[in-house]
């Protein structure tokens, strides 16, 4: 229905190096689908988590709501001296990054192995 | 629930038909809306960053109809694309007041940046509001053709 590529929503979590917590979402990020990462980003904050890796790699689409979650938890770790990371290949969700001018506010990286490797030193 | 796409009438093949989608305003219908505003621009002939952006767009300003708008008695958005010669476009109607949107003021930020969005990824966004009417119109206007509108408009 929506085209070759398209997986089904589905959120997964993984612990990488140093406890760090890697929110790892597939498919289609939008106003239907953003309210369950921002309730599981939340939640990870509210557990006391300071540093999270949200990994965007199997993600096709992305629109402004996903987007004002993950500024909205940028904004909420900041303020607690942590930080967030993003991983997100090059493709559409990062060439949408550039289009909003997001892709300065977050620290994106290729992949979730990279983002770990450098918020551990954050 | 199906969601398909009914032609209104038929052109002469390229750019391809108008065509319309009556939309149940719920936010787990919105990715038949992009369904259909990506095969309208596959039909169009875009290109793969072309087709996304107006997808994007279009998304935008269904989910904007969704969260602040008001269905038809039907309970539905009615979506329609209108393909020309130099343009694709693509109109969310609904029987919400525009003006009205602006006492949501959790929803400002986002409102914004979907707006935004659309007027970076289209050429052109129109808002018409009449009463308990609204409709939001995008346009994408093929590569090429934007050169001719210009000169013609210099």
């Amino acid at each position: 229905m929506t085209g070759a590529g398209t997986v089904p929503f589905g959120l997964s979590l993984r612990e990488l190096e140093h406890e760090i917590p890697a929110v790892c979402v597939a498919g289609e990020l939008d106003l239907h689908t953003a309210p369950d990462l921002r309730d599981t980003m939340v939640r990870l904050i509210e557990e006391g988590h300071r540093r999270l890796i949200v990994d965007l790699s199997a993600v096709g689409f992305i629109d402004s709501t996903a987007i004002g979650v993950l500024l909205g938890r940028l904004k909420d770790l900041e303020a607690r001296d942590g930080a967030l990371a993003v991983a997100c290949p090059e493709g559409a969700v990062m060439r949408t990054f550039r289009t909003a001018g997001v892709d300065r506010s977050f620290r994106i990286y290729a992949t979730s192995a990279d983002a770990a490797a450098d918020t551990v030193g954050s | 629930m199906t969601a398909e796409a009914k032609p209104v009438r038929d052109s002469f093949g390229d750019p391809g038909p108008e065509a319309e989608l009556w939309l149940v305003s719920d936010s787990a219908q919105l990715t038949h809306a992009r369904a259909f505003a990506d095969a309208a621009a596959e039909r169009f002939g875009f290109d793969e960053d072309e087709r996304y952006q107006f997808k994007l767009a279009a998304s935008e300003a269904v989910a904007n109809a969704i969260e602040h708008g008001a269905p038809f008695s039907n309970g539905r958005l009615r979506l329609r694309v209108r393909p020309s010669v130099d343009r694709l476009s693509f109109s969310v109607e609904d029987r919400g007041s525009f003006e009205d949107h602006g006492r949501y003021p959790d929803s400002i930020t986002d409102r914004g940046r979907g707006l935004m969005l659309i007027s970076l990824m289209v050429d052109e966004l129109d808002i018409r509001s009449a009463g308990d009417h609204t409709v939001v119109t995008i346009a994408k206007i093929r590569p090429g053709a934007a050169t001719d509108t210009d000169v013609a408009a210099a």
